[in-house]
C-alpha cells in the first residue's frame, strides 16, 4: 500500500466519521480531555508530585463543596475568604477585620497568621470576635509571644484545641442559660464546635445551630506591638464552598487533581493501548502470513496466554512495585493477546487477496508484505479496537487504585476516588469527592467507547445493517 | 463419546498447564519480595532469642549461639538457596495450596493464622454475592438481549444499546459508591456498610440482616453488567438472523418466535453462553473492587484489608492465587460448554467467539 492510498483511506474514513453523530459526540469529548490534560500545568500549577504535600494546600478549606453547589442545593455557602489587609487600625497596635455573614452555611474556620516587630522581647496577644448580636468572644486572651531578633510571628485557628474550647464555652454558656438545670450537656467532643461562634444564640445552639447574620469584627490587639508586619498578617475566612470542584478533607483542590487525573488517563491509556494494538498486529500478522506450523505454535502460544488472568497479576506486580510503569507493563505484556487471534483471523482472508501475490511474485520479502500491505489494511480496525481498550485500561488502574495499589508520586483519578473511600466521603455526604472524578472515569470510558464503535462501523460497513 | 472426552481431557491438561504457568510468574515476581520479609522476620527471631540466652554465657559464646541459630532458620527457610530453586519451590508450595500463615492475623477474625483458614472464612461471602449477580445479570441480560432482537431497530432497542454503551463504560465500584451516596447518605434505605457483618447465632436476623447488607452490592452488580450483556446478546442474535436461512423460515412463513427461540438460538446460544460467563469472569476484579467500598467482608475486602492495614503478604498471595484458580477453572468451563452446546468444535479446530 502507497503513502497516498493510506492517506485517501484515511480521509474518506473521516469523512464518514463525521456523519456519525454518537462518535462526533465521543470525539470532542476525547478532544476536551486532552486540551485539559495538555493545559495541565497551567490550569493546576504545583500539583503534580505535590498532592501528598499538606503543605502545599494549607490555604484551602477542608471539605468545602463546589462553588456552583449553591445553584443546585438549598441554602447558601461562605466562600473562601483571604485577607490580605486588615480593614481598621487603632493606634498601632489593634487592627480589624470586617466580615459580613450572609449565609447558610457560615465559615468553616477562621485562621489568622500574625507576624510583627517589636522591641520588647515578648508580646502579648489578644483576640476577640465581636458578633451581630455585640456578643463579644474572646478567642485569645493575653496569650504571651516572645520575640526573637525584634520580630514574632503567630497563627490561631478556630478549630485548634484552644479556638474549639472558646466556642464551646460560649455555646455551652447560651445552652445552659436557655437548659437552666441542665445536668448532662453535650460534651465539648460531641459537638460540632466549628460552626457555634457564627450561630444564633438559641437553645438549640450546641447541637444544632443556625447561622446568624450580619457583620463581625474580629479584633486583634497585640499589646507592646511596634508594627504589624504585612506579609505575615493575613487572615482566612475559609469557605464552605472552593473552586469548580471543591476540596477533600485534606483541603486539596479536586480540580486540580481532576486535571492531572485526566492527564495520567489519557496517559496511560493511550500508551497501553498503542504498544498493545502494535504487538497484536505484528503477532497475529506475521502468524497469518507464514501459516503452516508457525501459525500452529504461535496461535497454541496464544492460547495458554489467553487463559492467563490479568487481574491477580496486576494486584501481584503492583504489590512488588507500585508504579504506573509496573502498570503499563504488565497490561501491555497481556493486553495484546486477544486482539491478535482476531488479526490473524482477518490476516488470513487479507492474505489470500491477489495483491499479496503479486507484491511476492515481483520479490516483496516476508517483512516487507507485512508491514507494507497487510499492517495497513487493518491498522484502521485495530485502531479502532485500541480506542475500545482504553477504558478498560484506566478503569483497571482506577480499580487497582481503590485496592490500595496507586503510584504514591503521581494523582489519578482512581486515587482520588480511593482517598474518598478512606476518607468516608461517601458516609460523610461530601458527593463531589465522589462524583467528580468518577465522572471523568466516565466521560472517558463514553468518549472512546462511542468513538471506537463509530469507526467500527465506518470500517466494517456489513456491521451497519444490524 | 469419544472425541469429546477427548477435548475434555485436553483442555483441563491446557488449564493446568496455564494455572502453573501464572504462579510461576508470580512466584518469580514476588520472590525477592518473600525473601526480604523472610529475612526481616529472621532478624526479629534472633533479636528475642539472643535476649533469651542465659546470663552467664561469655560474649563470644553468645555471638556462637546466634550465628548458629541464623544459620538453622535461614537453612529452614532455604534462603540461601539458588533464585531458580527457590521460584520453583514457592511455584509449586502455592499451586499445591500451602499457603502458610498471615503475618498478621488479628484483624481478620479468623480461628487460626492459616491463609487458607482465613481465605475459606471469606471466600463463601465474595461467590454468594457474586453467583446472585452472575445468575441474574445473565438470565434477565440475555432475556433482554432477546426482546431487543426482536424489536430491532425500534426505541426501545436503541434505548436498550445506549444504555447498555453507557453503563459498560462506568467503572461497577463508583456506581457502587454513587449507590451509597444516594440509598444509603441521602434517603437511607439501606446501611451504608455491611460492617458489622451479622453473625450466625443471630438466628433469623442473620439471613434478613445478610439481605439488606447484600441489596446495595448486588444490585450495583446487576445495574453495571446487565445492559451490556443485552446488548452483546442482541447483536449475536441479530447477526444471525441476517443468515440465509433465517430468511427462509421467515419465508416459508415460520413464526418470528419461533424463528428467534428455534432456529437464530440454536446457532447463536453457544457464543452467547461464553461470552456471559467470559465476561463475568473479567469482571471479578471489579466485583472483588465494588466489595471494598461496600465494606462486604469477601475477598475484595479482604485484599484491601491486608494490602493497606497489613501488607500481609501470605495472604495476599493466597488471595492471588485462588483468584486465579477461580478464573482458570470458569475460563475451562466456559470452554467445555461451548464445545457441548456447538458440537462441530473439535480439539484444535478453529473457534468463532
Amino acid at each position: 500500500m502507497r503513502f497516498e492510498d493510506i492517506k485517501e483511506r484515511s480521509t474518506s474514513i473521516m469523512r464518514e466519521f463525521k456523519g456519525q453523530r454518537m462518535g462526533m459526540l465521543g470525539f470532542g469529548i476525547i478532544m476536551f480531555l486532552l486540551i485539559i490534560s495538555l493545559a495541565a500545568p497551567w490550569l493546576a500549577p504545583d500539583t503534580d508530585g505535590l498532592w501528598a504535600n499538606p503543605g502545599r494546600w494549607s490555604d484551602n478549606p477542608r471539605g468545602a463543596a463546589p462553588t456552583w453547589a449553591d445553584y443546585i442545593l438549598p441554602g447558601s455557602r461562605a466562600p473562601h475568604d483571604i485577607r490580605e489587609d486588615y480593614d481598621e487600625i487603632e493606634g498601632n497596635n489593634v487592627i480589624s477585620y470586617h466580615y459580613e455573614n450572609d449565609y447558610d452555611y457560615p465559615p468553616s474556620d477562621v485562621t489568622i497568621f500574625l507576624s510583627g516587630t517589636s522591641s520588647e522581647n515578648r508580646v502579648f496577644l489578644y483576640i476577640d470576635l465581636i458578633r451581630p448580636d455585640d456578643i463579644r468572644i474572646g478567642l485569645v486572651n493575653g496569650v504571651r509571644i516572645s520575640v526573637e531578633n525584634g520580630t514574632f510571628s503567630n497563627r490561631f485557628s478556630l478549630r485548634s484545641e484552644d479556638g474549639r474550647d472558646r466556642a464551646y464555652e460560649f455555646g455551652l454558656n447560651a445552652h445552659m442559660e436557655f437548659h437552666p438545670g441542665d445536668i448532662n450537656p453535650p460534651d465539648r467532643d460531641s459537638v460540632n464546635t466549628d460552626r457555634i461562634p457564627f450561630a444564633k444564640r438559641n437553645e438549640d445552639i450546641l447541637l444544632d445551630t443556625e447561622s446568624l447574620k450580619g457583620t463581625y469584627v474580629l479584633e486583634i490587639e497585640v499589646v507592646d506591638i511596634d508594627e504589624f508586619e504585612d506579609e505575615g498578617t493575613r487572615v482566612l475566612f475559609r469557605g464552605q464552598k472552593y473552586g469548580l470542584m471543591g476540596t477533600d478533607s485534606s483541603r486539596r483542590d479536586i480540580f486540580m487533581g481532576w486535571v492531572y487525573g485526566a492527564r495520567y488517563a489519557l496517559m496511560i491509556g493511550a500508551i497501553v493501548s498503542l504498544t498493545s494494538i502494535s504487538l497484536a498486529l505484528l503477532y497475529g500478522m506475521t502468524s497469518a502470513f507464514y501459516g503452516g506450523w508457525v501459525d500452529e505454535i504461535m496461535q497454541r502460544v496464544n492460547e495458554i496466554l489467553l487463559g492467563i488472568p490479568l487481574f491477580p497479576i496486576l494486584v501481584i506486580s503492583m504489590y512488588v512495585h507500585r508504579s504506573i510503569w509496573t502498570f503499563v507493563l504488565i497490561y501491555t505484556l497481556l493486553g495484546w493477546r486477544g486482539l491478535a487471534k482476531i488479526i490473524r483471523a482477518r490476516g488470513i482472508q487479507i492474505r489470500q487477496d491477489t495483491y499479496i501475490e503479486a507484491a511476492q511474485s515481483l520479490g516483496s520479502s516476508g517483512g516487507r508484505v507485512i508491514t507494507r500491505h497487510m499492517i495497513p489494511q487493518l491498522l484502521p480496525y485495530a485502531i479502532a479496537e485500541g480506542a475500545l481498550m482504553i477504558p478498560l485500561i484506566v478503569i483497571a488502574e482506577a480499580g487497582l487504585s481503590v485496592l490500595g495499589l496507586s503510584d504514591p508520586t503521581v494523582v489519578t483519578w482512581g486515587r482520588m476516588l480511593s482517598e474518598a473511600y478512606g476518607g468516608q466521603a461517601t458516609i460523610a455526604g461530601m458527593w463531589w469527592w465522589v462524583m467528580l472524578p468518577g465522572l471523568g472515569l466516565a466521560l472517558l470510558g463514553f468518549g472512546f467507547i462511542t468513538t471506537g464503535m463509530a469507526l467500527e462501523r465506518v470500517i466494517n460497513p456489513k456491521m451497519r445493517q444490524r | 463419546m469419544p472425541t469429546s472426552f477427548k477435548y475434555f481431557v485436553l483442555r483441563s491438561i491446557n488449564a493446568v498447564i496455564v494455572l502453573f504457568i501464572v504462579v510461576l510468574m508470580i512466584a518469580f515476581l514476588y520472590s525477592n519480595m518473600a525473601d526480604d520479609m523472610a529475612e526481616d522476620r529472621i532478624a526479629q527471631q534472633l533479636l528475642a532469642f539472643s535476649q533469651g540466652l542465659p546470663e552467664e554465657l561469655s560474649e563470644e559464646e553468645k555471638e556462637a549461639a546466634v550465628e548458629y541459630e541464623r544459620n538453622r532458620l535461614r537453612t529452614i527457610q532455604g534462603l540461601d538457596d539458588p533464585f531458580v530453586e527457590k521460584v520453583l519451590r514457592r511455584t509449586w508450595n502455592t499451586f499445591i495450596f500451602n499457603l502458610g500463615e498471615s503475618t498478621t492475623n488479628h484483624n481478620y477474625q479468623a480461628e487460626d493464622g492459616f491463609v487458607t483458614t482465613i481465605i475459606l472464612m471469606y471466600l463463601p461471602r465474595t461467590i454468594l454475592l457474586f453467583t446472585t449477580a452472575a445468575c441474574i445479570s445473565i438470565f434477565v441480560g440475555i432475556g433482554m438481549g432477546l426482546k431487543a432482537a426482536q424489536v430491532a431497530g425500534t426505541k426501545l432497542d436503541k434505548a436498550l444499546s445506549i444504555f447498555g454503551i453507557i453503563t459498560a463504560s462506568l467503572p461497577m465500584w463508583w456506581v457502587g459508591m454513587l449507590a451509597i451516596l444516594f440509598f444509603a447518605y441521602q434517603l437511607g434505605w439501606f446501611p451504608a456498610s455491611s460492617y458489622p457483618f451479622p453473625s450466625k447465632e443471630a438466628g433469623m436476623s442473620y439471613y434478613t440482616g445478610i439481605l439488606r447488607r447484600m441489596a446495595m452490592p448486588l444490585g450495583t452488580i446487576v445495574f453495571v453488567s446487565i445492559g451490556g450483556r443485552a446488548w452483546a446478546t442482541r447483536n449475536m442474535v441479530t447477526s444471525v438472523l441476517q443468515d440465509d436461512y433465517i430468511m427462509a423460515a421467515r419465508a416459508k412463513g415460520v413464526p418470528e418466535r419461533k424463528v428467534i427461540y428455534g432456529h437464530t438460538l440454536k446457532t447463536a446460544a453457544p457464543p452467547i453462553v461464553t461470552s456471559a460467563i467470559l465476561s463475568f469472569l473479567l469482571s471479578i476484579g471489579g466485583a472483588m473492587i465494588t466489595e471494598v467500598v461496600f465494606n462486604w467482608p469477601g475477598m475484595g475486602y479482604l485484599l484491601r484489608t491486608a494490602i493497606f492495614s497489613e501488607s500481609d503478604m501470605p495472604v495476599i498471595m493466597g488471595l492471588v492465587y485462588i483468584t486465579t484458580v477461580l478464573w482458570v477453572v470458569g475460563y475451562l468451563v466456559a470452554d467445555l460448554l461451548y464445545g457441548f452446546l456447538d458440537p462441530r468444535v473439535e480439539v484444535g479446530a478453529e473457534k468463532k467467539v
